[in-house]
């Protein structure tokens, strides 16, 4: 196994969780994040700064999913103030917020970022057998709660709040719940990428990175947890695949999402469901 | 004390140039719900035609004209190609498309005209200030906020004191409503993305002439903001869009004097949009439903 | 010395106005466990908004409600809901992302969803469904049960609406307006499983137009204009008030 299949192994993981982390928020419960990249990069920081003042690697990872799940609740407390339709640019703000902040501030890096990250200790193998594993345990853990009663209230939340009450089920709970776990697992994501990257600055964690990451879950197809996967190892590999295009990769990848959204607006995951709707007409 | 006057004026010409550039998308958002990011790229389409044309016939109200149709006819076709048929889809769809859209566009851009962008050949107005009660003004800036006021009026006034625009208004505000009263809520969307574009084109043309350049990036400047002026104006609401355009002008301006090195300009308007939020959760409008 | 059970629901002097005009005026009414009840009264009497307060989605100006002996006039709808006091609504709301069972499910399990951070260890659902599936058949739904609500007819989107209310194992049922947009024959019908599942020992208050079943079914009568209770008793006696008939026929006729 040599060094470059581990390292895309590793991204891949990540971005899996990465991403599998906003399908929660947005997938499951309804609610549009534009700013999730913030949380990946609040999971991150806390990992390389502790990292860097000599914590163990492994210890730095629970720290980040507090840390993020903490900021996660407080975003989650502002989707429960603001009306529906707003809750994508307050988010989007959010996202901004955390940039500008980590951008001026000399105790975060500044603008160059996080660097000189000290190696987990688990050897290269390890540390992709340590993505490659955490991948898997959220991809179960986020079917479980697919199929769960949790699930079933998330589905009822993002269906229909007033109606959601009626049955019982109170939407600002769910909500919260669904920010925190879709936040944490975002700060695992951030921890393990400082530990892949060995080094982090302000732009890894971008709106772009917030587009990218809803871009992944919505290609794939919102809400189903291997949609999610294939999503996000589409864009993982993207740049790889198309670096034959060179200087119209960027060209290219808007155009993609844009076709993707329009013709196939549930992503590949509904794409069975339109081939079996058109065999099965006349 | 001529410090704090030329902040103030300061943001209140930019909150003029964001109240150009935003309001299209206000419209927009409270017609259809879809947040039209895709606008900052009709502000760079109205720059980079505007220098191009005026570079071309040396003449800038040739340039002038020139952008302010090809972004309308721009704008319409962006509702009418992309949008339209994705409207009853979920938000998200409508979000990734208009990202998608900007990244293309200001990708093309680059290829077109280049990483560096484009200057005007023959600019007698660039850093050419006034000097006003002792504050140093840009002309093109104060140009600017002329043009601003005097569009911005004439559209409050149709959509306040005219009959077609308080239809317009009242359609923007509660589309499904308008219907029932016989509006034809199409043509309304049309005008809304017509009228938005040829403001957001104006404001590009102007900033390019006043900065000389236009480059692919150009409009992330205003991008962002504008998506926050659409929440803190209330849905829809135009009024409350200028208010909020204004207000965001204003902080930015002195926030980025004091806060400089905590915050960058966008940071600033995240904050104040979150702030703002969180004591009035529909923003400066009047809590439209 | 007997002890007084209090009745089910009481209302005592609802008031409850929106910006200057008074929907609701000093209402007070009494529902007894057992009872079928009918809530009538010609349009704009407040009905509605009668019901918004006895369900928790808005805050009377003035008055309370209690189930019970509990005071619940300032409590969530979503704990009313769990005190036993369940509604159907006028306009259906369906959860749509769902299937017909689903809905009904939810509503069998709202013990397993009360906290959203236990609901995560929730994960069997046979007894629920089960219970769903048991109660859709009683309802005559059994053939859309796995069907998304968005594609049925009204008068079946009506029984899912009760099927949904039932599942929650109510104390009493507040039906607004079970009967509206439906035919002859399915109002009788639904209104004929109304009379079943009061003889099975549920309370209920319907809210109704339909005045030929309200008058068939119901033992008591409530009758609501402009805001305040004008009778209270059986359907006969009730009908035969003068100030009944004027409310509904909106002129005077002559006691002779």
């Amino acid at each position: 196994m040599n060094a470059y299949v581990l390292g895309l192994l590793t991204l891949n993981s990540i971005m899996i969780i990465f991403a599998l982390s906003l399908n929660v928020i947005t997938g499951y419960c309804g609610q549009v994040s534009l700013g999730h990249a913030a949380f990946y990069g609040i999971g991150a920081y806390t990992s390389a700064m502790m990292a860097v003042a000599g914590v163990p690697f492994l210890a730095t990872i629970p720290a980040a999913m507090v840390l993020s799940a903490i900021f996660g609740y407080f975003v989650g407390l502002t989707s429960l103030r603001v009306r529906h339709d707003f809750l994508a640019i307050t988010t989007m703000a959010c996202g901004f917020l955390f940039l500008g902040v980590v951008r001026k501030s000399t105790f975060l890096g500044g603008e160059l970022g996080i660097s000189s990250v000290p190696p987990s200790g688990l050897g290269s193998l390890g540390d992709t057998l340590l993505a490659v594993g955490s991948a898997l345990v959220v991809i179960i853990l986020s079917l479980y709660i697919q199929k769960n009663w949790t699930g079933l209230a998330f589905r009822a939340v993002e269906s229909d709040e007033d109606a959601a009450r009626t049955v019982a089920v109170n939407p600002p709970s769910y909500k919260l719940l669904a920010f925190c776990l879709g936040t944490a697992l975002a700060g695992l994501a951030g921890a393990l990428y400082v530990n892949y990257a060995r080094f982090i600055v302000p732009d890894t964690f971008s709106f772009g990175t917030s587009i990218a990451v809803l871009a992944m879950i919505t290609i794939g197809g919102i809400g189903s947890t291997f949609g999610v996967c294939a999503g996000a190892i589409l864009l993982t590999l993207f740049p790889e695949v198309f670096r034959f295009l060179g200087n119209y990769r960027l060209l290219t990848y808007g155009s993609l999402l844009i076709l993707v959204m329009m013709f196939i607006p549930k992503g590949l995951a509904g794409v069975p469901a339109i081939l079996y709707r058109r065999s099965s007409s006349p | 004390m001529i410090y704090y006057a030329d902040l103030l004026v300061n943001g209140l010409a930019l909150g003029c140039l964001y109240a150009m550039a935003s309001v299209g998308l206000t419209l927009i958002y409270g017609l259809l719900r879809i947040l039209h990011i895709a606008h900052a790229g009709v502000f760079t389409l109205g720059a980079m035609i505007g220098i191009s044309l005026t570079n071309l016939t040396s003449s800038l109200v040739i340039g002038f004209t020139g952008a302010i149709c090809l972004s309308m006819i721009a704008g319409c076709l962006m509702y009418r190609i992309f949008y339209e048929r994705i409207l009853r889809e979920p938000p998200h769809v409508a979000v990734l498309i208009s990202i998608g859209l900007l990244i293309v566009m200001e990708d093309s851009f680059r290829i077109i005209f280049g990483e560096e962008g484009i200057t005007l050949h023959n600019n007698p107005f660039y850093l050419k200030t006034v000097d006003v009660a002792g504050i140093q003004l840009n002309v093109v800036f104060l140009a600017l906020a002329a043009i601003a006021v005097i569009t911005l009026t004439g559209l409050a006034y149709f959509v306040n004191g005219t009959r077609v625009g308080i239809a317009w208004r009242a359609t923007v505000s509660k589309p499904l409503i308008a219907t029932s009263f016989g509006v034809d809520v199409i043509k309304v969307r049309y005008l809304a993305f017509g009228i938005g574009s040829m403001l957001a084109a104006i404001a590009g043309v102007m900033v390019a002439v006043m900065n000389n350049l236009v480059e692919p990036s150009f409009g992330s400047v205003v991008s962002y903001k504008s998506l926050a002026i659409i929440v803190l104006g209330g849905l829809g609401n135009m009024n409350g869009a200028l208010l909020a355009s204004l207000c965001l002008g204003l902080a930015e301006s002195f926030g980025t004097a004091f806060f400089d090195s905590y915050l960058d300009r966008n940071a600033i308007a995240a904050l104040v949009l979150i702030v703002v939020l969180m004591a009035r959760p529909s923003g400066f409008g009047r809590g439209t439903a | 010395m007997k002890a007084l059970v209090p009745p089910l629901l009481r209302c005592e002097r609802l008031s409850q106005s929106f910006g200057g005009i008074v929907a609701v005026s000093d209402l007070s009414l009494v529902v007894e466990a057992g009872e079928l009840v009918g809530l009538i009264g010609p349009n704009g009497a407040g009905k509605t908004t009668t019901l918004r307060l006895m369900a928790g989605i808005q805050t009377p100006k003035a008055g309370q409600i209690y189930f019970g002996a509990a005071n619940v006039t300032r409590l969530a709808t979503v704990n009313r809901v769990r005190m036993g006091f369940a509604t159907t609504h006028q306009i259906v709301r369906p959860l749509r992302n769902l299937s017909v069972v689903e809905n009904v499910m939810l509503a069998a399990g709202s013990a397993r969803t009360v906290s959203a951070v236990r609901s995560l260890f929730q994960f069997s659902k046979s007894i629920e469904e089960r219970k769903a599936r048991d109660l859709l058949e009683r309802l005559g739904l059994s053939a859309v049960a796995d069907k998304e609500p968005g594609i049925l007819p009204l008068g079946q989107l009506k029984r899912l609406e009760v099927a949904r209310a039932l599942a929650l194992d109510p104390k009493i049922v507040v039906l607004d307006e079970p009967l509206a947009g439906l035919n002859q024959r399915e109002a009788s019908t639904i209104a004929d499983l109304i009379v079943d599942l009061n003889r099975d020992g549920l309370t209920i208050i319907l809210i109704e137009h339909n005045l030929s079943e309200v008058l068939r079914i119901c033992r008591r009568l409530l009758v609501l204009d402009a805001g305040s209770i004008i009778a209270n008793g059986d359907p006969q006696t009730v009908m035969a008030q003068q100030n009944v008939r004027t409310a509904y026929l909106g002129d005077q006729i002559d006691a002779a």
